[in-house]
């Protein structure tokens, strides 16, 4: 019997209340996020500072520039992984034994994040993918077809950004996926990908219930600012704290929220029985089984 | 029609399939996006010929329209009579639609089929009912923007300007919450009063209490087609880009007359072809935003308004009932 988005979102809150640990990974991620991008911009900067003493080539400080900026995303997206797949596999924990723990978020963290890493780098290629439609636009603006390329360009852009929202929403179940399923990177995406389509409505659903959860969350947040404007001075040293503070919430209440929902819609739609590996929807016959009744030999009496 | 309704997907499916089945739900939308037109019309010629704007010998220009605007002083209290009257009477006019449009999407939940004599019969018995609770609900709106917004900067504005800017702001975050919180706990007033029979303050109370009990599904439901009709908006916009672009195609081959480039040419001077093609693209957008308007207007009336109308109608009944299992032991 699966479960009306209603319950899902009443069961995700209650577990939420009695895990307030899930936010966690999310805050943890943010700071080490910031941290790293700090550190990153810093070291860049004495790095670039050097070269410019020693080679005065523009082409090398571009380079090295695009390599770094390569590279400070790539570590950004590691660390980003790895934290959401602790998290995913925290409220896995908390759905299954009601209880989660920092090593839970260790543990899947570890265990996930290469898989994860993976599977965002193709849905980003994938993503890139989708700029192919600008190209007709581009060959029209160098063969000075200057009117075509504008009627193209405006056509494609919106196509394209069709198409980012369309894999961004079948692409939403991916750490789910490999999380809960144990399984890789491009299976991940498979997966999802079949998911969603099987359960639209409710993936739409509780994508606008998140949706709206965020949304309430800053007009809260916009009133309290205008509140501390009414504070003279004061109030903007007032506001900054307060903003920290909303970065915080956000992290640490709203998104754990929204990913205990998706974790409880995931195993609920794909029908995963939590305790073994085994699907409530295929009904496979254990391999060992199967074995057995095929090779073993009628049994005269 | 309505066997078992459990959870807001259901509700979703059924009310899609029950508005393919019944495309008649748009008619009341329609009926009132056409009456409350012309009655903007009337009210508009009744204005400028009260302001002796219509009389055509006297005026020559839009110079002379804006000098009879600036002397027509004794018309200053017949404006805001003439305004308010207006309102009062495309309030009355859609309360005829909206209690029709409840009774349509209720007689189609409940048999299946609905029909114009449906929203006639409706809307001719509750249209005072609603016209009341929905003229009580908009008193309590205006009396919470005057306290909020209005006393506070009267006040303050006079003595603090600075504050009473930031008061003015934060009057307005907190009015947006309030009037949003207002707008879903009386989300379900013309269902109580249609399906339920109730009057109107009892219905007020009904929907009050409602809309407390089922905070969730109410608010799914509002987050719901909050986030269709924006996502929406999206693919209408996709089809005015379309139009859009194919009128920028066929514009820049084909020979503009001289009278419509004089005009253009008289906003951006025109020389090369990109400045050309600039100013047949600002031309196009002036034409685009009409269009764009037109399209979200009327998909708002055929398909956005009865489907939602559906929906909340069927969130009452399928909630209502799941009450009435609880106290009688039978379902309604």
């Amino acid at each position: 019997m699966a479960k009306s988005i209603e319950d899902i979102v009443r069961e995700g809150y209650d577990i939420w209340r009695r895990n307030m640990l899930i936010g966690l990974p999310f805050i943890s991620s943010l700071l080490l996020e910031i941290l790293t991008g700090a550190f990153a911009l810093i070291l860049m900067g004495i790095i670039l500072a050097s070269l410019n003493i020693f080679f005065n080539n523009v082409l090398i400080i571009i380079a090295f520039l695009f390599l770094s900026l390569c590279l400070v995303v790539i570590l950004l997206n590691i660390i980003k992984s790895f934290f959401i797949a602790g998290a995913v596999g925290m409220s896995k924990e908390a759905i299954e034994t009601g209880r989660t723990s920092f090593g839970d978020m260790m543990k899947y963290g570890k265990r996930k994040f290469l898989e994860l890493f993976i599977a965002n780098m193709l849905i980003f290629a994938l993503s890139l993918l989708g700029g192919i439609i600008l190209i007709p636009s581009i060959i029209a603006f160098k063969l000075n077809m200057f009117n075509l390329a504008l009627s193209l360009i405006l056509v494609s852009s919106l196509l394209f950004g069709l198409y980012l929202i369309c894999l961004n929403v079948v692409m939403i179940l991916v750490p789910f996926s490999i999380v809960i399923r144990d399984i890789g990177g491009i299976d991940g995406l498979q997966d999802s990908y079949s998911v969603v389509m099987r359960n639209k409505l409710s993936v739409i659903l509780l994508l606008f219930v998140s949706y709206g959860l965020t949304w309430a969350a800053e007009m809260l947040s916009n009133a309290m600012f205008s509140f501390f404007g009414i504070i003279p001075i004061l109030g903007a040293i007032i506001s900054l704290g307060f903003l920290i503070f909303y970065a915080l919430f956000l992290a640490g209440i709203i998104t754990p929220i929204i990913t205990i929902w998706w974790t409880l819609l995931y195993i609920d739609r794909t029908g995963i029985k939590l305790e073994g590996v085994s699907y409530e929807t295929d009904h496979k016959i254990p391999e060992e089984k199967l074995k057995h009744i095929i090779t073993s030999e009628p049994i005269y009496v | 029609m309505v066997e078992s309704i459990e959870g807001i997907e259901d509700i979703l499916g059924n009310g899609f399939q029950l508005w393919r089945r019944n495309p008649n739900l748009a008619l009341p939308f329609f009926l009132n996006f056409v009456v409350s037109s012309i009655l903007c019309c009337i009210f508009l010629f009744i204005a400028l010929g009260l302001s002796g704007l219509l009389d055509t010998t006297t005026i020559a220009n839009i110079r002379m329209i804006v000098d009879t605007l600036f002397k027509m002083q004794g018309n200053f209290i017949l404006i805001p009579i003439l305004v308010s009257s207006l309102i009062l009477i495309l309030m009355i006019t859609e309360s005829f639609f909206i209690a029709g449009a409840v009774g349509m999407s209720k007689e189609a939940i409940e048999t299946g089929r609905t029909s114009f004599g449906d929203m006639m019969k409706y809307g001719g018995e509750k249209i005072f009912h609603v016209f009341i609770a929905r003229f009580i609900l908009s008193l309590l709106t205006f009396v919470l923007v005057l306290l909020i917004c209005g006393c506070p900067v009267l006040i303050t504005f006079p003595i603090f300007p600075i504050v009473g800017e930031s008061i003015i702001r934060f009057g307005f975050s907190i009015l947006g919450i309030l009037l949003l919180i207002i707008t879903i706990l009386f989300m379900v007033m013309p269902f109580a009063i249609v399906i339920d029979d109730l009057s109107p303050l009892n219905a007020l109370r009904a929907s009050y209490k409602f809309s407390i009990k089922n905070k969730l599904p109410v608010a799914i439901l509002f987050v719901f087609i909050k986030y269709l009709g924006e996502f929406s908006s999206y693919f209408v916009m996709f089809i005015v880009a379309m139009v859009l672009s194919i009128g920028i195609f066929v514009l820049s081959h084909i020979k503009i007359p001289l009278g419509v480039w004089g005009i253009v040419s008289g906003i951006i001077p025109t020389s090369s072809i990109v400045e050309r093609l600039f100013a047949i693209f600002i031309v196009i957008f002036m034409v685009a935003i009409p269009i764009f308007l037109i399209i979200s207007e009327f998909l708002n009336i055929f398909v956005f308004k009865p489907l939602s109308t559906l929906w909340w109608a069927m969130l009452y009944i399928s909630k209502k009932s799941n009450e009435g299992f609880e106290k009688n032991g039978e379902i309604y």
